[in-house]
């Protein structure tokens, strides 16, 4: 096993999951770039010919530095930066933390982006030639975009809700709505992660009903969105269209809202984590509501019961279908990709593919959880 | 919130239609137009009607008819149903709605009058039908096989409510109405309910089924005085909103101890009252305790 470089934040569960394992498969520990050091500084340590890539959440100073630098970014879908929160850098620098705020999510992406490319840039070796990345960091800046995923998916043949694509507001939504006949749509954060900025908006007639991981709030008269644990519902027009204009100032992406399955009294979907092409863990997440995400909540149930309710065919084509998803990433080692079964008849349709959607601490697959499975497969 | 599909009616496997596939005899079958779906229902129905072995099939579900477009009332599927019924002799039960949350919210489904089902299948033993918006049972006739009726909302609107209870039906031994919330079309009170409650309606009632209602409490207090606690042996006050109040009202109550069958199932009663209720009626369901949160209490189908 060649020695591994990490980048991450150095006391998240990832980090200390990750080293842990690698002490169990070789006795090996990872040499470390932390997030908040790379960002930083442009001196780089020297790195090991394999570098993972791992997730910059959940650290406010990695936030704040990445929003930093998206903003001086140019936007090529918004040249003249009008269509989304752009926060300059003196207003970044003012930034105080608060916690589950929806702020800045294409900039920070912008950031990102741009620290995914400086990386890229530094892990080469005496001779020019790129280290082995785990996740290529090129193709991580795809999956955090999912307006860009639903492009490649689509040229591969994936089966996946309708899209209506990138929304510039709630009249525009509407308008998208009508044009393609569909009255059940999410719209989500192209850039966001674990359902941040979620919404899930149906109609009948004129009625109207939304259901939301934002919080809605004003400040002062602005309109702010916090991400909460409790998912609101939003029944009048007015609030509805503030939080869809809110989110859309973040660059969202609309698609149809299918049918999910239901199974032991909630609905459900599957997060199926691809590891060198094959799937592997799989866990089912029940929840009471449209978004089906473990921190809001959602069960956990595991892939032998879930064969076993759905039957063998649709598990099978169902990890088929995760795998041809996973197929449009083909310089990463793994993803996690969201699938949802269609009620009725559990037929595949694919949601996401999650670059950091490994963290499953305690799932296992053959006797062997996600991190050992991929020290495993480099072997 | 509705969140699965039937997957097994009156004792046999449900599957859904589709019209490359020849029917299986021994299935119920479910109709539906999924938001995807090519074809209408008209047609749906057409290429189901045309397979021979359709004519044996006992029962049959009608899923979501609307594709998207959950306004679409379902007023033209009752047409087309009772047209059918030449071509459907064996038919003993129609499921009139089996939409999950997933496709459209309880209180949207548009339903319409459903009664002409009733009139036009004189045979049919089983009904149930989902959603109350719309809807109407017309009231006031008589129908002689009909065993059970089950009316499913997030609301009973008072007026559906008033036609199950004119109907004249000597063989019901189940009914089961899902009363629901103010929020979503219950426009009634427990006083409604006096006539079933005394126990004057249905000779052959032997379950009750009064769910999903936020008046849990109220229903439990008129029920513990009521003659027809004495006449059936199954009692249904799940999904709803019983508190320690309504519970009291039951263990109150000498008629109920008689029952072979309670459930209480999706509650907000303490864990004090449960056990009291466990020793007065073993077997008893109390599933899905339920915690007041900053909303207050709240049945189990709402929206």
């Amino acid at each position: 096993m060649p020695a591994i470089t990490c980048i991450w934040n150095p006391d998240s569960l990832r980090a200390s999951l990750f080293a842990e394992a690698m002490a169990r498969f070789d006795g090996s520990t990872p040499a470390v770039l932390t997030w908040s050091d790379f960002l930083s500084s442009r001196h780089l340590p020297v790195m090991a010919p394999v570098v993972r890539v791992d997730s910059p959440g959940r650290n406010w100073s990695v936030e704040k530095a990445l929003l930093a630098l998206g903003a001086v970014a140019p936007d090529e879908h918004d040249p003249e930066g009008r269509c989304w929160t752009n926060l300059d850098a003196a207003e970044v620098a003012c930034l105080g933390e608060d916690k589950g705020r929806v702020l800045g999510s294409r900039q920070w992406y912008r950031g990102f982006r741009i620290a995914l490319a400086r990386l890229q840039d530094h892990c080469r070796d005496g001779d020019g030639n790129e280290v082995r990345w785990i996740q290529h960091p090129a193709e991580i800046a795809v999956m955090f975009d999912k307006a860009a995923c639903g492009e490649r998916f689509h040229a591969a043949g994936c089966r996946t809700p309708r899209p209506l694509g990138v929304v510039q507001g709630f009249d525009d939504l509407m308008a998208h709505m009508e044009r393609e006949k569909v009255r059940r749509v999410f719209v989500k954060l192209c850039h966001g992660s674990s359902a941040s900025g979620a919404v899930a908006l149906e109609m009948s007639g004129t009625r109207l009903q939304a259901f939301s991981t934002a919080r809605l709030s004003r400040v002062h008269g602005v309109v702010q969105l916090h991400n909460d644990r409790q998912v609101q519902r939003y029944t009048s027009r007015e609030d509805i269209g503030l939080l869809v204009d809110a989110v859309c100032r973040e660059r969202a992406w609309a698609e149809a809202w299918m049918p999910k399955a239901g199974w032991q009294g909630k609905r459900f979907d599957v997060r199926v984590i691809v590891i060198r092409g094959r799937a592997r863990h799989v866990v089912a997440r029940l929840a009471d509501g449209p978004f089906t995400n473990l921190q809001l909540g959602a069960r956990r149930a595991g892939a032998e019961a879930l064969r076993q309710h759905v039957g063998d065919a649709a598990f099978t084509s169902m990890c088929d279908e995760a795998e041809r998803a996973m197929g449009c990433f083909p310089r990463s080692l793994h993803g996690g990709v969201d699938i949802l079964l269609e009620s009725p008849g559990h037929r595949a349709c694919v949601l996401e593919v999650n670059a950091f959607g490994d963290l499953l601490p305690g799932c296992l697959h053959e006797g062997r959880d996600v991190y050992t499975w991929e020290l495993e497969v480099m072997r | 919130m509705i969140s699965e599909n039937k997957t097994t009616w009156l004792g046999l496997p449900v599957f859904d239609f589709t019209p490359d596939t020849p029917v299986i005899p021994g299935t119920i079958y479910r109709l539906r137009v999924g938001y995807d779906t090519e074809i209408p229902f008209s047609e749906l129905l057409a290429k189901y009607l045309n397979d021979d072995r359709a004519a044996g099939a006992k029962g049959l579900i009608i899923g979501s008819w609307s594709g998207d477009d959950p306004t679409m009332d379902s007023a033209e599927i009752v047409k087309l149903l009772v047209d059918a019924a030449p071509r459907l002799p064996n038919l003993e039960g129609i499921y009139f709605g089996d939409i999950i949350s997933e496709e459209n919210e309880i209180s949207w489904i548009t339903q319409s009058d459903v009664s002409p089902l009733l009139k036009a299948y004189p045979r049919l033993q089983h009904f149930a039908v989902r959603g109350g918006t719309g809807l109407s049972l017309g009231g006031g006739f008589r129908h002689e096989s009909l065993r059970s009726l089950v009316v499913e909302t997030g609301g009973l609107p008072r007026s559906v409510l008033l036609q199950v209870l004119s109907l004249d039906l000597p063989e019901l031994e189940h009914l089961e109405l899902w009363l629901g919330t103010e929020d979503y079309g219950w426009d009634g009170s427990v006083a409604d309910l006096q006539p079933l409650i005394d126990g004057g309606l249905f000779p052959n009632l032997k379950h009750l089924g009064l769910r999903d209602a936020q008046a849990a409490d109220d229903v439990a207090a008129a029920l513990a005085k009521s003659a027809i606690l004495d006449r059936i042996v199954s009692l249904d006050l799940s999904l709803g909103c019983l508190t320690d109040v309504g519970a009291q009202h039951l263990l109150d109550a000498p008629a109920a101890r008689q029952l072979l069958n309670l459930d209480l199932h999706h509650h907000y009663c303490s864990t004090e009252m449960m056990e009291k209720l466990k020793g007065a009626f073993p077997g008893v369901n109390l599933n899905e305790q339920e915690k007041v949160d900053e909303y207050g209490p709240y049945v189990s189908v709402g929206e």
